[in-house]
């Protein structure tokens, strides 16, 4: 009885006892279910998001190369110096420690931390010199206030040469102008992430290698530029913006049988290892951007054309009508006063009339005919930003001023790249090969751009290199640009610039050219020197501003690239 | 008992510590390969850093400007010294005091 009554006592208390320990143990089991169950994956990020970090590999921008591998331009690692201004207690003394040492203004920089109290990053410099990080070292400051983080630094070992071409890249890795801005995004390459596992203090634990994705380092670049070449381009060029003190200057080398454009300079320049110093007008590539009328220069093409048509002959005579010749309204007139000449001594002379008959022929039609084949009116489609494509105005818009201006090389704008570039088509026997600046880069696939393309016939292009364009040299307006050793072919070129006050042509601003060759029983070497209104001396004429300088170029071209002598 | 007993624990214990060896391998390989890669960095950098030195050293600009100045006994020929291609880009200038002849 007494067991009996116990035992029913007992068991409604332990019957509770168990049940809340079950109740328990169900409620635990129940969590553990929710958390490990359901919650699994939000939780599993939660906690990964605490532990695990990811860390950028920086790739490594590419390097540019001209075509016998030297280098001009490459990417440096360098320390640049933040602050932590949240764990900054005094910005006054900390400013006034780091400017004087980094060449600094301590009240700006004390001004900036103040400003980002509340932000953990502030830039205080970038880019720092190895000097400048010793010294920023030895000050001792607060560790947690500040800290070195590492870029790439550009860097171009040959100063300005080719500095148009190649450009530059900023401080944020974005290319400006030149190759540095064409190429972008193959020089920059893409970064790579690398994620690593710490602990509660911060220290890496683990590497991530399995989901780590590494950086595509940026691509190597290879130009058609020969340094030696680009070295003799710049020094001619500096000699003329000495002698002739003009607005700007530029100067093209080309190759025409491959298009390989060996040198390419500008005046005004710049060094792009010092972009803070760069003056605004050195930003401009001449050689791609300034459009002149071509003058002269363009009578080349007009005469290849009408022979081409068949419109005038090789051995014809041309009435030059002793310096005055009424085409409708208006009086066409030659610098000197010439009767018949020959077709070779309409170019080698540069008669104005004579070409002005030559363009009655062709008619407006046939000029645009020629102007268009030539290339004239659109971008060459080199590989530098900023290319224009000049000016070829309609032939709707054309009148009957056209025929008589058109020839002469008035009424149309061209850069001097477009210039050479149809030089370049006859000196390879009348076949285009677009000019270029991209040789090779190591990426897998080509990505060199180049035209080919008949535009006159092989026999009219030889005659008009090996004849007229001679004579251009040997006794024309071209004689300056004689060589000992080869024989040189090209053409002078003197545009009036317009006066800005009068509207119409200005007789004391000219744009002087020289386009040139050699030799010119085969053509190895074109060089176009173009100099944007000369200041000082007298005698304003391509064939005295522009030709002595294209002659040295091509005599030093020549012989570097061991052309025999004749 | 006792003998079932401690050879499930012996074998537990070497389980975990095969476990514990084989993680401490893989940590450390790892560490191998980060190490590789930070070596592979630097040497990308020593490598950028002596083409920056010999592309300076053999600059055309500087070379030219040695010679201008009369630092370097050197002049540029005055007609190709051959016709053979050029194989590297090294320029053909001679010696001041030596003949100007052709070779």
């Amino acid at each position: 009885m007494s067991s009996q009554h116990v035992s029913s006592r007992r068991s409604p208390r332990a019957a509770l006892i168990v049940g809340s320990v079950v109740a328990v143990w169900l409620l635990l089991a129940v969590r553990l279910a929710q958390l490990q169950g359901f919650h699994r994956e939000e939780f599993s990020e939660r906690a990964l998001g605490q532990l695990v970090f990811d860390e950028p590999i920086r790739a490594r921008p590419g390097e540019i190369l001209d075509r016998s591998g030297r280098l001009l331009a490459t990417s440096l690692d360098s320390s640049s110096l933040f602050a932590d201004p949240a764990h900054i207690d005094d910005p006054d003394t900390f400013a006034t420690r780091v400017a004087s040492v980094l060449d600094l203004d301590a009240d700006v920089l004390a001004e900036r931390i103040r400003e980002a109290k509340d932000r953990r990053f502030l830039w205080v410099k970038r880019r720092l010199s190895q000097d400048e990080v010793v010294a920023v070292r030895e000050l001792d400051l607060p560790a947690e206030s500040w800290g070195f983080r590492n870029e790439f630094r550009r860097y171009y070992p040959q100063g300005r040469l080719a500095a148009h071409v190649v450009g530059l890249r900023g401080i944020d890795n974005v290319g400006r102008g030149g190759v540095e801005e064409q190429f972008d995004e193959r020089l920059r390459g893409k970064d790579g992430i690398r994620t690593l596992v710490r602990d509660a203090r911060g220290y890496v634990l683990d590497v991530l290698e399995e989901v780590t994705r590494p950086p595509r380092h940026g691509a190597r670049v290879v130009l058609t530029l020969d340094s030696v070449i680009q070295l003799y381009v710049e020094q001619q060029l500096d000699v003329v913006m000495d002698e002739w003190k003009p607005l700007s200057a530029s100067a093209i080398v080309v190759d025409p049988a491959s298009g390989d454009i060996l040198a390419m300079a500008s005046r005004p320049t710049y060094d792009p290892n010092h972009p803070a110093e760069i003056p605004d007008d050195a930003w401009r590539n001449a050689a791609v951007s300034d459009v002149y009328e071509p003058g002269s220069t363009i009578k080349p093409f007009v005469v290849s054309w009408a022979l081409q048509g068949g419109l005038v002959q090789r051995d014809e005579q041309i009435d030059c009508e002793y310096g005055v010749y009424r085409m409708g309204r208006r009086i066409l007139h030659d610098h000197h006063s010439y009767g018949m000449l020959s077709l070779v001594d309409v170019l080698a002379k540069s008669s104005n009339i004579g070409m002005a008959k030559i363009g009655e022929r062709l008619t407006n039609r046939g000029l645009h005919e020629a102007l268009t084949a030539f290339g004239f009116g659109r971008p060459v489609g080199v590989e530098l930003p900023g290319e224009v494509a000049g000016t070829l105005r309609p032939l709707r818009e054309w009148n009957g001023y056209s025929t008589g201006s058109i020839p002469m090389g008035h009424e149309l704008g061209a850069t001097p790249l477009q210039v050479i570039s149809a030089y370049a088509i006859l000196a390879n026997g009348g076949t285009m090969v677009s000019p270029h600046l991209l040789l090779t880069t190591d990426e897998d696939e080509t990505s060199q751009y180049v035209v080919v393309a008949p535009v006159v016939s092989e026999k009219t292009a030889r005659w008009m290199v090996s004849e007229p364009m001679v004579e251009v040299v040997r006794r024309g307006t071209g004689r300056r640009a004689q060589l000992d050793g080869y024989t040189v072919f090209g053409k002078t070129g003197t545009a009036q610039k317009i006066d800005p006050e009068t509207g119409g042509y200005s007789h004391d601003r000219h744009f002087c050219s020289f386009v040139g060759g050699a030799p010119a029983d085969d053509p190895r070497v074109l060089v176009i020197v173009t100099v944007n209104e000369p200041t000082v001396g007298s005698n304003h004429g391509g064939g005295s501003v522009a030709a002595p300088a294209a002659a040295e170029i091509l005599r030093r071209t020549l012989i570097y690239l061991r052309v025999p002598m004749e | 008992m006792f003998f079932r007993f401690g050879a499930a624990l012996f074998l537990v214990l070497t389980i975990s510590l095969f476990g514990i060896a084989l993680e401490k391998r893989v940590l450390s390989l790892k560490r191998e390969i980060s190490l590789q890669h930070y070596r592979l960095e630097r040497l990308m950098e020593r490598e950028a850093r002596l083409r920056v030195r010999a592309a300076e050293l053999g600059a055309p600009e500087r070379i030219a400007r040695a010679i201008a100045d009369g630092a370097v006994d050197l002049q540029p020929p005055e007609q190709p010294l051959t016709r053979e291609p050029r194989r590297a880009p090294l320029l053909q200038w001679q010696l001041r005091s030596s003949s100007a002849e052709p070779r």
